[in-house]
């Protein structure tokens, strides 16, 4: 490896700099070799981390868009032979009957269901409800929030699968409490498959909405009550304003995280029975390894990288407007 | 501090019984494995055992397909998360010291793009990467495998690292080069050892989710090469399954990442791990 250090130039300047000598020409093409020479061992830094992710990521990405506009398949005379089919693949995907705007749909469904209510409006709930509790219902009741969301998304899917199964746990249970028996996974894929999201990943939300409420000033609670405001008008007047970049950053961040989700789906219902389970990642993966249409399956990614990008673009806005990024320190 | 909200039995009440909702999926899985014959019922599985937990760990799990077995399959996710901890760890914080240290134009836009890479979906990417492995004939090798996911977890990593970097005092490192420490050693002597905090909490996020994730594994290896998280796929609607085996299996495939939480945020505080992996 490069050296990495260059002790002349810090060391060196910090001296210097004390002298009226280091502002003369004299010692300007020291000074550049120094600032050169910071930028390699920045670089040389950098370089592990720069070669990998370009190969790993940027190629992929760069590969995501090129795939698209061919017909490669898994198998057969196209597998390897394949040609450039333009926009064919993307014209065929938003022409009706695709299944594309049904997986769209879906997509939006299960992000509404599952993460804007399950997760976000939940786990402020729950956040909201738990610095009103004793010190242990706060200790033991988070603690299994949190180990939920910790179990693998497999575990968690398996667990959900078995308990909305015929015979499970759950199904007898809703039974139990007079909901007509049946199999949960068949007759309600996406409301089990959200049910199973929001048990697992509120506990994001709500460990972001906890610490942003035990940030909030006790006295601007106060003043509110002096000023006669009840607890609804002091939520909504004075907390939730001043959450408004938390509720934002939480928005953007389980947005992205449930558009990459295909675990739990996918394991629980395969994206049926038939397609009506089918969100944009499971039919991503079934154009692609199931009907074998790599590139078709491709163009179908794009769409979700695009949709991710947006989200992306927010984000970062967000965290800039915070100060989050701020360089000078 | 005088107004703290006010203790009240209702929501303590409440949150009880979201907290016992919460738990009926592990009550399950527990009464399942240390049942002798569970079932998808809590009853009427036999008596007490540990013999499930007992047979993973002697060449059990004959009823697994592909011929592997359960042992060898948490040995594979454990090459996978802790190749990925350990690539990923050392490789973020020595491209992080710069990105902190050396402010430019440049650096600026380099850490919005890391910041970009963090929320792209990367299933988006699992097809043609496929492709990619399979041209360059490197598919179903579980080093190339560490090295995607690495790829996948550095953008985050980075970004987390640079901003624990950012917060030790220049001044400290620059006494250290008055001393003639070079900036290596610098980084070495006094950076690093201020940011162990931070680095644990990144070590543990990336080895939490190299080890529970699914699909990239499901999609880059195959039979023997499978970690824990392809093998507990299999079992999704076989019929004849042992629950009792898979419950167990599926416990102890758990553990480790609730473990390694627990311990941490024991240890740096969960406030300071939440800020680490959602703010910077």
């Amino acid at each position: 490896m490069t050296r990495l250090s260059d002790p002349g130039e810090h060391g060196g300047s910090v001296v210097a700099n004390g002298n009226a000598a280091a502002l003369t020409g004299a010692l300007r093409p020291a000074r550049l070799r120094a600032r050169t020479r910071r930028r390699l061992t920045g670089l040389t830094m950098v370089a592990p981390m720069l070669v990998i992710v370009l190969a790993f990521l940027g190629w992929p990405l760069i590969w995501t868009l090129v795939l698209s506009l061919t017909n490669m398949t898994v198998t057969g005379p196209t597998a390897t032979h394949y040609q450039f089919i333009g926009l064919a693949n993307y014209r065929e995907l938003f022409a009706s009957g695709s299944g594309l705007v049904q997986s769209i749909l879906l997509s939006l469904y299960y992000l509404g269901a599952s993460a804007y209510i399950g997760q976000a409006l939940f786990g402020f709930v729950l956040a909201y409800l738990m610095l009103r509790c004793t010190t242990t219902v706060r200790k033991v009741v988070g603690s299994i929030i949190i180990v939920c969301w910790l179990v693998p998304e497999i575990i968690a899917a398996w667990m959900w699968f078995a308990m909305l199964s015929n015979g499970g746990t759950l199904q007898q249970g809703l039974h139990a409490v007079g909901i007509p028996y049946q199999t949960w996974l068949v007759s309600h894929p996406m409301i089990s498959v959200s049910v199973a999201n929001s048990w697992r990943g509120v506990a994001f939300s709500f460990l972001l909405f906890s610490a942003a409420l035990s940030d909030v000033p006790a006295e601007l609670i106060d003043a509110a009550q002096v000023d006669g405001a009840n607890a609804w008008q002091r939520l909504r007047s004075v907390i939730i304003p001043l959450l408004a970049t938390t509720i934002l950053v939480d928005f953007v961040l389980i947005t992205l995280g449930t558009l990459n989700d295909f675990t739990l789906i996918f394991a629980m219902t395969g994206g049926g029975p038939g397609t009506s389970s089918n969100v944009l990642s499971v039919f991503m993966y079934q154009q692609a390894f199931v009907t074998f249409r790599l590139a078709y399956g491709t163009a179908s990614a794009v769409v979700l990288l695009a949709i991710g990008a947006v989200f992306s673009f927010i984000y970062i806005r967000t965290l800039r407007r915070q100060g989050a990024l701020n360089f000078a320190r | 501090m005088s107004s703290q909200p006010v203790v009240g039995k209702l929501p303590s009440a409440a949150m009880s019984v979201i907290g016992v909702i919460f738990l009926v999926p592990f009550v399950w899985l527990v009464v399942a494995a240390f049942q002798q014959h569970g079932s998808l019922e809590l009853a009427g599985g036999g008596g007490f055992t540990l013999s499930h937990f007992i047979n993973l760990f002697h060449g059990g799990g004959s009823f697994l397909e592909g011929g592997g077995s359960f042992l060898a399959s948490f040995g594979n996710s454990l090459y996978l998360a802790v190749g990925t901890t350990v690539l990923t760890t050392v490789i973020c914080v020595l491209a992080a010291y710069p990105l902190s240290r050396f402010g430019s134009r440049t650096q600026e836009y380099f850490v919005y793009v890391l910041v970009f890479l963090t929320g792209l979906p990367i299933i988006a990417i699992m097809i043609p990467t496929y492709d990619y492995f399979v041209t360059l004939d490197i598919i179903n090798s579980k080093f190339w495998t560490v090295c995607f996911m690495t790829a996948t977890a550095l953008p985050f990593a980075t970004w987390i690292a640079r901003s624990f970097i950012d917060a030790v005092p220049r001044e400290l490192e620059e006494a250290a080069w008055m001393d003639g420490m070079t900036r290596a050693g610098s980084l070495a002597h006094v950076v690093v050892p201020m940011i162990v905090p931070g680095i644990c909490v990144v070590a543990v996020f990336t080895f939490v989710n190299a080890w529970s994730d699914f699909f990239v594994p499901y999609i880059l290896l195959q039979g023997s090469n499978n970690p824990a998280s392809v093998t507990m796929y299999s079992f999704f609607g076989q019929y004849n399954i042992d629950y009792s085996a898979v419950a167990a299996f599926a416990i102890v495939y758990s553990l480790p990442p609730v473990v390694l939480y627990l311990v941490v945020t024991r240890w740096v505080g969960q406030g300071f791990a939440l800020r680490g992996a959602l703010k910077g």
